[in-house]
């Protein structure tokens, strides 16, 4: 016998039993007689992640392989759930922007900003933002916009083997980290933005400063262009790997790049302009065979429409108070607070009690660094929401993986998996 | 003494084994794991190991030497590392398999000349060729007839290592990984062993030694100019032999972890030592075959045209620039690594069978011809 | 952001209505269902454009509090009669040319409310100005601040900054005014329901104001102490934090707490509470309104019982030899074994064991050692019951709520331990006769004094077996062979029968201190272990024993019996004291 059967005290493991399931062999196979006969094969149950590198740690995927050709796959998401929306329940509405920070951890300032945006919704404040706030929600989200796409796209590099560009990218999202840690005293988890405004307003020469660090940014995306796009092996790797077409990205509920890349220009800061997008020039960029070069290119092109709008943005924006001047709204200045007994208890009541909402319910929706990030929020008058709940761009996204990986080959998971974008903190919540 | 070595050849193919290996090989490997960080983080913006430092006991001194002390902390730490051996391994295939992959680069490195030949006696003299020497030694561990098919035959050996690392973990991953190793170094070797028949053909000898020998000191002269195809197919598939980026696929860091996901400690390091041995290896291959070898371009027998030099210092100068052409190598082969996506593993199947395996045979075709005509005039 | 925020429920309908649970009547209580007024009591008024009928003799304020519509007060309590002294309840009636206090209007035929125009607004706004004119910048440290009600309505309704330029007028910070009380006449805002408190509740004038104008502070008079037994009621009814109890002081904000209804243990009066807990302690008893027990009040005793619950507590079950030598420290599952092997072994031999029903425990532990004693008596074994308890303080009796008997279910015990029971004496004269053979005492509790205890120790000590379910650690408990922890009241759920029989749920707040079981846990476990009753209701969890209890002492001939109406209510969810708003 060439292969053993196993006695019973083996058959302990996964691997054990699928040895006790293998079929049977065809007769005298194992003996030299009939050399001609078929070598048996079997598709392999293989489980990748939820520990797996380029699972982010957060995703398992139960493969089934026939060498190294996806037959099956199961993606099975939730590992880095943290109870976002229920938690939300229990925290005050001021109190539920640093859970946001933690959804799309990349870009977290488009969800302070998406969540800032339903509450107004629901408070009916919407149109009362003072303009150099709505202008201020701009430049960090588009700033936070550029930072995700540049860990998108560098990681992508990185998944299939191109390290350095990687790093190029985020020498780049550093340089804008920290002109947003200046700006809003965090690196990574700001909570900047708050209902009716921003916390703090820009800091001085904020301007200049990112204007200097664009510059930058440019060159180095032109130096990773130089490095990969025109590289045989990274294009053959990314080239009509993963294609879905337009109307099954549809279907899925696609939304952000990876939608645009299959050439629908959906975009939510076009189609449904919010803030002040309507005020400024830029272009929606689209792909054409939804391939997972198209989700690339696609996010390549729209971080240099950021940068337009940023420079727009910069150029427009006007003087003024950066947060509604609403004392249910908005924390009284602290000299009132700590001299006057009316400013000490509006302050108090407004942080143990929260920012009290009237009863309704809202749905608002913004462009993320994914797609739509939507929020629904259902206020019962309480100072924390009844009920919230994300529309997490890359949850939905993520449906259709087993769809884009089945017949691929286990290299090209990798790559697709980073196109799609999931960001556990997001996908979870 | 240099007599007392000449005379017992087995003592000195000790000694060259121990120079080659001891001084220069494995130091150079363990350095060139320093060097690959070192300069993956030049050419991405970052620093990079830089803080090993050494404090010389007594005087106070810190020799920091841009943290190239950072292999002996790798190395220390390897060491000292828990010997974790998963439960359901087999045993002897895992113990055995990062021998299997150290110790063929090891042994090839016999074939390899690391310097012109000593002619004991006359070290100080002034001499314009061997003839008169009654007595030399070679600076080369083994001077075999058959050269380069003994690396081709140890070469193929090596693929044992990987593949038995990844078939005994009992992990899918690395069985994976492993697959991935011996198919592709399998693949690889046909392109390898071919890309050379050529310079085989040219040089009309399998013996290193006399392939430097052939090629001279007039650069124009090497390998690299009359075989430029197969010197380019030759390094494509000896870097897919070494099974580094961007022929990485065994391991394919975010795809499968590797072949050696489940060694740790010393075995690992064993692996990974060997992953750069085999790097310097292929340098000296290189640099044998297609660089000259230990040529010096204008350094005759008796030094210069311009500067008559000793004997012992003419050997000494070619072997440190026969060390500095490997050097290069290494060097260009880390920027390569650094440089380029990896491969999925059918655009390397087909890049080996459908690409590299034909033009290599052309190289043949045309390096025959030509050796025809150039017999026939 | 204008008037439906203000009108907007403030609080979410879950934590509304658990709240609501709170502030009910306890399950069980007697309040008979209020008859349904005959049409001619009722008036029909008109409130903010809305028709709505109420009662005659109600006034506005409560009427529109009825309905549902938020009217700002201070000086108003349910519990109170009105003064109308803060003038925070104006409302506009049509026809009348000044805004009225609603709190001091009764309603009449046809009048017509208005609460949210313009006039009334400011009428608030304009009160809570005054109000904060002289308050001192205190909340940071205020132990008011978060369930103050001060802060409520200002949040509420005015929202608007400081106009004065001058210093606040200053008065005394941290009086010692009384036992347990300290006064921050800065933070008075002279609504003088603390007053009202002491002179229609407890019934002695020991607080007045003094001075007049912004200068008018409340104060004792000299040499005169706030001293009454219901002195913290003062403290509750405040609706800032000008009084403030020494106990509970610079503990935790309020904000920290949760909130769980229950019932005092502290007298047999069984005043509704609400435990306050937080970090897994409670903190303090707050009264709960009961119009048929104790309407809005306790006394000062029943809010210090809380500290039973952490002080000298047996927290771990022992065995050993008893006599008072040195037992050995085990599980509570082996101690109940051994418990039962000493107990079916007295009795096989045919020894009398004698149960004691202690009125500390709750009803559901009682009701199984009554199911244990029937079973045994069944069986042919000659079985004693006795109620006991803590000892009556005659002394502290009076008329309002503070009962002699300090036991809060000694008509529980009564009930269960059954006609025959004896009592202590009648304890003491077998133990002291050696008619007993085994005892087995749910509760330590025993109401004699020290040399009592030492005169019966011989006796104890001639026990064949003695076991003891305590839940606090004494030389009594020390003579037992078996020793097993059990939980304070704050720590099950159960009920207690308080004087005027009426069945009241107490609930769990913090979790067991140590190994502590609840006694009822502990009886059944013994029982099961001894084999004497096995898979009962009762014995799976608190509230089939409740559901058992109640059906089994019904009468039989259909008339309602002491646990005619017990319910043992819903389960409630944690009730932060931050969503609470305001207390007080
Ligand atoms: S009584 Fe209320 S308003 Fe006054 S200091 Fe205390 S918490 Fe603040
Ligand atoms: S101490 Fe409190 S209850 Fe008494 S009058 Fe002042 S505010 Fe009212
Ligand atoms: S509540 Fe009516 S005057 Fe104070």
């Amino acid at each position: 016998m060439v292969f053993g059967m196993p006695t019973p005290d083996e058959i302990v493991s996964g691997a054990a039993r699928e040895l006790r399931s293998r079929p049977q062999f065809p007769p005298g196979f194992g003996e030299d007689a009939d050399d001609d006969a078929p070598l048996p094969t079997e598709p392999m149950t293989i489980n990748m992640g939820p520990s797996h590198p380029a699972m982010h740690g957060t995703v398992r995927i139960i493969l089934t392989v026939d060498g190294e050709t996806v037959k099956e796959a199961d993606v099975q998401v939730g590992y880095l759930h943290r109870c976002f929306e229920k938690e939300a329940e229990y925290a005050t509405y001021t109190q539920v922007f640093p859970y946001t920070d933690r959804l799309n951890y990349v870009s977290p300032l488009l969800n302070n900003v998406g969540f800032a945006m339903a509450a107004e919704k629901l408070l009916g404040i919407s149109d009362k933002i003072p303009e150099r706030a709505q202008y201020i929600r701009v430049l960090i989200g588009e700033i936070s916009r550029i930072t995700d796409h540049l860990t998108c796209v560098g990681a992508s590099g990185m998944e299939v083997g191109a390290f350095t560009p990687f790093l190029w990218m985020i020498k780049c999202r550093e340089w804008l980290w920290e002109l947003l840690e200046e700006l809003t005293g965090a690196r990574l988890t700001h909570s900047y933005v708050r209902i009716g405004g921003v916390a703090a307003d820009l800091t001085d020469n904020f301007a200049q400063r990112l204007r200097d660090v664009l510059a930058k940014c440019r060159e180095a995306m032109v130096d990773v262009e130089k490095l990969i796009v025109k590289n045989r092996i990274f294009r053959d790797r990314m080239d009509g790997v993963a294609v879905i077409s337009a109307e099954e990205a549809v279907a899925y509920g696609w939304t952000g790049p990876c939608l645009r890349s299959t050439g629908v220009p959906y975009d939510v800061r076009k189609d449904h302009p919010y803030l002040v997008y309507d005020r400024f020039d830029f272009d929606v960029p689209v792909g054409s065979t939804g391939d997972n070069y198209d989700r690339f290119a696609v996010r390549m092109e729209e971080m240099r429409q950021s940068m337009r709008i940023l420079e727009q943005a910069l150029d427009q924006i006007p003087a003024g108070p950066f947060k509604l001047d609403d004392p249910r709204i908005s924390l009284p200045p602290k000299s009132q607070v700590y001299n006057t007994i009316e400013g000490m208890i509006g302050h108090f009541k407004q942080i143990v009690d929260g920012v009290k909402i009237p009863p309704g319910e809202a749905y608002s929706y913004t462009e993320g660094g994914n797609g739509e990030l939507g929020f629904y929020l259902v206020s019962d008058g309480t100072g924390r929401p009844y009920r919230c709940h994300v529309r997490a761009p890359c949850f939905i996204l993520m449906q259709s993986v087993p769809k884009l990986i089945i017949g691929a080959g286990v290299a090209d998971i990798i790559p697709t998996f980073g196109m799609i974008n999931m960001i556990g903190g997001e996908c979870d919540r | 003494m240099l007599e007392f070595l000449a005379d017992h050849s087995a003592i000195a193919a000790l000694l060259k084994v121990f120079f080659l290996l001891m001084a220069f090989v494995m130091p150079l490997a363990s350095l060139s794991t320093w060097a690959e960080r070192r300069q993956s983080a030049m050419m991405q913006d970052r620093l990079g190991p830089n803080r090993a430092e050494i404090t010389i006991p007594g005087l106070g001194w810190t020799l920091r030497l841009w943290g190239i002390t950072h292999f002996v902390a790798d190395a220390l730490k390897m060491a000292f590392k828990e010997d974790l051996v998963p439960s359901k391994v087999d045993r002897v295939l895992y113990g055995i398999a990062p021998i299997m992959a150290i110790a063929p680069v090891l042994i090839t490195f016999a074939i390899v000349p690391f310097g012109s030949d000593l002619c004991v006696g006359k070290m100080t003299e002034i001499i314009t060729s061997l003839e008169g020497c009654r007595r030399t030694i070679p600076l080369q561990v083994v001077r075999l007839d058959i050269g380069m098919l003994f690396y081709f035959a140890l070469a193929s050996l090596a693929v044992y290592g990987t593949t038995l690392a990844g078939w005994s973990s009992y992990n899918k991953w690395s069985l994976l990984g492993g697959l991935r190793a011996s198919s592709q170094m399998m693949s690889y070797e046909v392109t390898m062993g071919l890309s050379l028949m050529g310079a085989f053909l040219y040089y009309g000898t399998l013996e290193p030694n006399a392939m430097v020998l052939a090629q001279g000191d007039n650069p124009l002269n090497w390998g690299l100019f009359y075989q430029p195809l197969g010197f380019i197919l030759f390094l494509t598939a000896a870097i897919a032999e070494t099974k580094r980026a961007p022929f990485d696929l065994p391991e394919g860091e975010p795809e499968l972890i590797g072949y050696f996901v489940e060694y740790s400690g010393m075995r690992f390091g064993i692996f990974f030592l060997a992953e750069f041995i085999e790097t310097i290896f292929l340098a000296a291959i290189v640099t044998t075959v297609f660089l000259g070898g230990w040529h010096v371009p204008g350094l005759h027998e008796d030094g210069f045209s311009f500067l008559k030099l000793p004997h012992i210092a003419v050997v000494l100068l070619r072997s440190a620039v026969w060390g500095g052409k490997i050097l290069f190598l290494c060097w260009l082969q880390l920027l390569i690594r650094w440089t380029l996506p990896r491969f999925r593993p059918d655009q390397l199947m087909r890049m080996g069978w459908k690409q590299l395996l034909p033009l290599s045979l052309l190289n043949i075709v045309l390096t025959a011809a030509w050796v025809l005509w150039r017999s026939a005039h | 952001m204008s008037q439906d925020l203000r009108n907007a429920p403030t609080t979410k309908p879950a934590i509304a209505e658990a709240l609501r649970d709170i502030a009910a009547p306890a399950a069980g209580a007697t309040a008979a269902t209020p008859v349904a007024p005959a049409p001619s009591d009722m008036v029909t008024i008109k409130v903010d454009g809305r028709e709505v009928q109420v009662k005659k003799g109600t006034n506005v304020l409560e009427a529109c509090l009825q309905n549902g519509v938020d009217v700002s007060y201070f000086c108003y309590h349910p519990g109170l009669s009105s003064p109308a002294v803060c003038r925070q309840c104006l409302v506009e009636v049509v026809g009348q040319p000044k805004l009225v206090p609603s709190c001091y209007t009764p309603v009449a035929d046809k009048m017509e409310v208005v609460t949210n125009s313009a006039r009334v607004v400011q009428a608030r706004q304009q009160m809570l100005e005054f109000t904060l004119v002289n308050h001192p910048v205190d909340c940071p440290i205020c132990d008011k601040a978060g369930e103050c009600t001060l802060q409520k309505l200002y949040d509420d309704w005015d929202h608007k900054g400081s106009r004065t330029e001058f210093d606040k007028v200053h008065k005394p910070k941290m009086a010692d005014i009384g036992p347990h009380i300290v006064l921050d006449a800065e933070r008075c805002i002279l609504c003088s329901r603390c007053i009202r408190v002491c002179d229609e509740v407890a019934g002695v004038h020991q607080l007045g104001m003094a001075w007049r104008g912004d200068r008018e502070q409340l104060t004792v008079a000299p040499g005169q102490r706030l001293d009454n037994p219901y002195s913290l009621n003062t403290v509750d009814v405040c609706p800032v934090g000008a009084l403030t109890s020494k106990d509970f002081r610079f503990t935790l904000r309020a904000w920290e707490l949760y909130t769980v209804p229950s019932v005092c243990p502290g007298c047999a009066t069984g005043c509704n509470v609400e435990i306050h807990h937080g970090q897994g302690e409670v903190w303090r008893l707050v009264p709960r309104e009961n119009l048929s027990v104790n309407k809005y009040w306790m006394c000062d005793d029943g809010r210090f019982t809380y500290k039973e619950i952490r002080s000298r507590r047996h927290s771990g079950a022992r065995i050993g030899s008893g006599r008072g030598l040195p037992a050995q420290a085990v599980s509570v599952d082996k101690a109940t074994s051994f418990a039962a092997e000493r107990l079916s072994g007295t009795v096989q031999k045919g020894g009398t064991i004698g149960l004691v029903f202690n009125a500390q425990a709750e009803n559901e532990a009682l009701f199984g050692l009554s199911q244990v004693a029937a079973k045994l008596e069944a069986a042919g074994a000659t079985v004693r019951r006795y109620v006991v308890g803590r000892k009556s303080h005659p002394e502290r009796a009076d008329k309002i709520l503070r009962h002699a008997d300090m036991n809060p279910n000694t008509r529980g015990a009564q009930v269960f331990a059954g006609a025959g029971a004896g009592d202590a004496d009648a304890l003491r004269s077998d133990l002291g006769k050696g008619a007993l053979k085994a005892l087995w005492m749910v509760g330590e509790d025993l109401p004699f004094d020290d040399a009592v205890l030492v005169e019966l120790a011989p006796s104890l000590d001639a026990l064949e077996t003695f076991v003891v379910q305590a839940v606090h650690d004494s030389p009594l408990v020390r003579r037992a062979h078996v020793q097993l922890p059990a939980c304070t009241w704050a720590e099950v759920d159960g009920s207690f029968t308080n004087a005027k029989s009426m069945v009241q749920r107490i609930r769990c707040s913090v979790s067991p201190a140590g190994d502590a079981r609840s006694h009822m846990e502990l009886v059944s476990m013994i029982a099961k272990k001894t084999r004497w009753v096995e898979g009962e209701a009762w014995q799976k969890s608190p509230r089939q024993a409740f559901l058992q209890l109640t059906a089994a002492v019904q009468p039989q001939d259909g008339s309602a019996g002491p646990f005619a109406s017990a319910d043992w209510g819903r389960e409630l969810p944690p009730v932060q004291l931050r969503f609470a708003n305001s207390r007080g």
